[in-house]
């Protein structure tokens, strides 16, 4: 059994690897685009970034944090959204791929369909942003990490794994709307618009807005928590039930997928 | 016709509607937010800055426009070769569809406000009427400018495929240079100085200036001569690059 | 026959819902709220069974549903109703098992990588159907050989011409030596020369490896060339599954005799020799019996003056039509 389940994961990665490398070899072969891209990222992180730091001379507290504060959630933010980008870039293609017939191919191979489209096309651009934005993130962090207790850490880890999860997840319940609708890219943009609210703590917005962003699309859930462990600030949503709800949540899509696939079997011509 | 085909794909249009909501509504929320511990920042106190971010996703609903996103496109496959024979009356079909499309916009935007309006009640003085028309006549040259960047781009077919990456970069500057998240002016000098030499200010934030009442007379003038500057450069070089593209499409046969 | 069934479908049906634009600005503010559907029987109780290194032939008009068997076969589409099990598995539960051993080409999709060449799609094939290097080296060069493909796996697949395309196409179906072969539509828009070509190697593949193979086609020469047994369906239903040739012995009992004529003829003259499809003077269609077609020829020569006259088989599609209402009279 086990024998079995390493067998199956080696295929994935094989397949996931031979497939990266075609990636990585058409970032630079489309270099020029590849590098306004990585300006384009790198503009929009340290805009904000710097509107951030920026707003310290007029605004000392907001809503209770001070803009240093701030910078954790966002970074935070920028962290998993970057992430899941990287590796998640294949959703932004799915239309295309319904379009085509290449749905109709992956359906009809010994490789989990959802794996293909999800990880079909990993994204060096992001890669190449993540490093460094990771690394720097870390130096802005540096005080902030060292004041936190290990506790705080490893609850940071813990709900950074978790944030990623549901991302997961939000990329697969956007594949099954995709299904459904044939088109993705409203959906998946709609989605980014929604995650880029909380690159400000969730507690901000008023009701119901608040509940929507933790509870039904669980943005909130996914970078506001984390930062506020990390910072010892009072939490929005408790920490296991943060958790709790991510893991179900990535239940949820992976159900909503198949169910979405069974309509297209059933429906599609 | 057009406003048909948007209903055809309602989702299309209800998505992105909502999007520039959303936009809206983050920075209402994160402004609200920082005047509750300060009367004012940045020379803006909460009516000015809340003003600003309902005058801008109005701007940005009149003025951007993703219309014409694929017209590199259709440029490089050769796909629009056979409306080129007629040059004038492709002219006319694109801003009859730019027309249809912002009205359409206009009218959404119209009623998201309402909406609101009803949720942050902020207070929001209309100007005296001819400040109103200089506002009106600013915002019609800034979605001129746009128009004949947006073309520009379509023009860059003629040469390359790769036309996103330029866009992108473009859209992201414009952002933060005429976005809904903080007013220009609130930037340090040096940054705003680099600023005033691109198109980026004359796009929205001038004109949302010029209807809070925020410019001298000598000011309006400047902001005219160089909104009227811009959009005559920037026709000027689509319709010089337009011709040599064509000529090139025609050399190489595609 | 003694061996069991590798495929077998009981009372198959498939129906989907087409929903119904209204024409119209007001049409379309309307399906906003409320669309019509309609219900398109693309496959209506079908049964049949298939054995192992069968080569089957599905025959059938466009839209009459020979794609959609072939979606339901391989798991790409979820009966209405019926029983399907292919190679002993349900198909719509989609177990790698399974899907290891089959294989789908789609003469109008490519699986390729557009801009790469074929062979890097052929190794990701291979990573995904965990085919070890020695046999897909082994499979590939047979494969290679066969096509004579040698020179183009290596060039980018949006350089090639359709027909070194769907080579390519099939090779990457094969290397994982499917026992289950489907092939859609496999010759459509090639040329006469590389039909034949891909013909013979289906053929060829069928002989070497055993395997079982569907193939639609609306080409009656591709059936005509490959399959023994054909099936044909015509608006969702099975109206022929048998020996082709038992088709052309049945359904086209005649042939056309084409005449233009000299003579000024009324077309109670004509009648005497035939059923006559169509009287225009000059012109005048006859179906005759096959046998008598060529003494009827000669008797019409020596009885008027024809200025020309040309002797047909019936088209596909003809012999579909007389076939379906023939289907019909019986009911």
């Amino acid at each position: 059994m086990a024998h079995n389940v390493l067998r199956r994961l080696s295929v994935y990665w094989t397949v996931w690897s031979t497939i990266a490398q075609y990636a990585w070899a058409e970032t630079f072969l489309n270099r020029w685009t590849s590098a306004l891209f990585l300006l384009g990222k790198t503009i929009r992180f340290g805009m904000l970034l710097f509107f951030l730091t920026f707003i310290k001379q007029s605004v000392q507290t907001f809503d209770g944090y001070t803009p240093d504060q701030m910078v954790v959630f966002f970074l935070t933010y920028q962290f998993i959204d970057t992430s899941s980008q990287m590796l998640y870039r294949g959703v932004y293609e799915f239309s295309r791929k319904v379009q085509s017939g290449d749905l109709d191919f992956y359906l009809s191979k010994p490789i989990h369909p959802l794996f293909r489209i999800l990880t079909g096309k990993p994204d060096f651009i992001d890669l190449i942003f993540f490093i460094p934005t990771t690394v720097f993130s870390v130096y802005l962090l540096y005080g902030s990490l060292v004041s936190a207790s290990w506790q705080a850490l490893v609850g940071y880890a813990i709900l950074l794994v978790n944030g990623f999860l549901i991302a997961t997840a939000l990329h697969i319940l956007i594949l099954a709307i995709g299904i459904l609708s044939v088109q993705v890219d409203n959906v998946v943009m709609f989605y980014r618009d929604l995650n880029n609210m909380t690159r400000f703590p969730v507690s901000i917005y008023t009701e119901p807005i608040r509940t929507v962003l933790l509870f039904v699309v669980p943005v909130g859930l996914m970078n506001t928590i984390p930062a506020q462990v990390l910072l010892q600030k009072p939490l929005s949503v408790p920490y296991l039930i943060a958790c709790i709800v991510g893991v179900s949540f990535l239940f949820f899509s992976i159900k909503t997928w198949s169910w979405a696939i069974k309509q297209y079997t059933g429906a599609g011509g | 016709m057009y406003w048909q085909n948007l209903l055809t794909y309602p989702l299309n249009f209800v998505f992105w509607r909502l999007r520039q909501m959303l936009g809206t509504f983050t920075s209402l929320t994160f402004w609200s937010v920082v005047f509750v511990g300060t009367g004012s920042a940045f020379g803006y106190d909460r009516t000015d800055m809340i003003s600003y971010i309902f005058l801008t996703s109005f701007l940005q609903s009149f003025v951007l426009s993703t219309l014409l996103n694929g017209l590199a496109q259709d440029v490089y496959t050769g796909e629009i070769s056979n409306t080129l024979v007629k040059p004038i009356r492709m002219f006319g079909v694109w801003i009859t569809q730019e027309i249809a499309d912002k009205s359409m916009n206009l009218f959404f935007v119209i009623l998201e406000s309402l909406f609101l309006f009803w949720v942050f009640k902020p207070q929001l003085i209309l100007p005296p009427t001819p400040q109103l028309l200089v506002f009106l006549v600013a915002a019609f040259l800034g979605a001129v400018i746009l128009f004949y960047i947006m073309l520009l781009f379509g023009t860059l077919g003629f040469w390359t495929q790769e036309t996103w990456g330029i866009r992108f970069l473009f859209f992201m500057i414009l952002d933060f240079t005429a976005g809904k998240l903080y007013p220009l002016d609130i930037l340090p000098e040096l940054v705003k100085k680099v600023l005033f030499i691109t198109p980026f200010p004359y796009l929205a934030y001038s004109q949302t200036q010029l209807f809070l009442g925020k410019y001298s007379p000598t000011e309006v003038v400047h902001v005219f001569i160089a909104l009227i500057t811009w959009v005559l450069v920037l026709a000027g070089l689509f319709h010089i690059l337009w011709k040599r593209g064509l000529k090139e499409y025609g050399a190489v046969g595609r | 026959m003694s061996e069991a069934p590798i495929i077998s479908i009981q009372n198959l049906k498939k129906y989907f819902k087409v929903y119904r634009k209204k024409p119209g600005l007001l049409g379309s503010i309307q399906s906003l709220w409320s669309r019509e559907y309609e219900e398109v029987k693309a496959v209506d109780d079908v049964s049949f069974e298939i054995y192992p290194g069968e080569i089957v032939g599905f025959i059938g008009q466009n839209g009459a549903g020979k794609t959609t068997t072939l979606k339901v076969l391989s798991g790409l589409l979820y009966p209405t109703s019926g029983e399907v099990s292919v190679l002993g598995f349900n198909p719509w539960d989609r177990k790698p098992d399974f899907q290891r051993q089959f294989a789908l080409v789609m003469g109008q999709k490519n699986q390729l990588w557009w801009d790469l060449p074929a062979m890097e799609s052929f190794l990701l094939n291979k990573a995904i159907y965990e085919v070890p290097d020695a046999e897909f080296d082994k499979t590939l060069d047979k494969l290679v050989e066969l096509l004579d493909v040698k020179d183009i796996i290596n060039v980018q697949v949006r350089k090639l011409s359709l027909g070194q395309r769907m080579k390519c196409e099939l090779i990457a179906a094969l290397l994982h030596s499917p026992k289950v072969l489907f092939l859609d539509e496999p010759t459509i828009g090639l040329d006469v020369v590389m039909q034949k070509v891909l013909r013979d190697f289906i053929k060829a593949y069928n002989q070497e490896f055993k395997a079982t193979i569907i193939l639609t086609s609306h080409y009656m020469g591709d059936v005509k060339e490959l399959c023994k047994r054909a099936i044909v369906i015509d608006h969702g239903q099975k109206i022929f599954d048998g020996d082709l040739q038992d088709i052309i012995d049945q359904f086209a009992r005649n042939k056309i005799l084409s005449l233009i004529m000299n003579d000024k003829i009324n077309q109670k003259q004509l009648e005497k020799y035939g059923q006559l499809k169509e009287f225009e003077y000059p012109k005048a269609t006859l179906l005759v019996p096959r046998a008598k077609a060529a003494k009827i020829a000669g008797q019409l020569l020596t009885d008027f003056s024809v200025a020309d006259v040309n002797i047909e088989e019936p088209t596909i599609d003809a012999i579909i039509r007389e076939l379906f209402l023939s289907q019909k009279k019986v009911h």
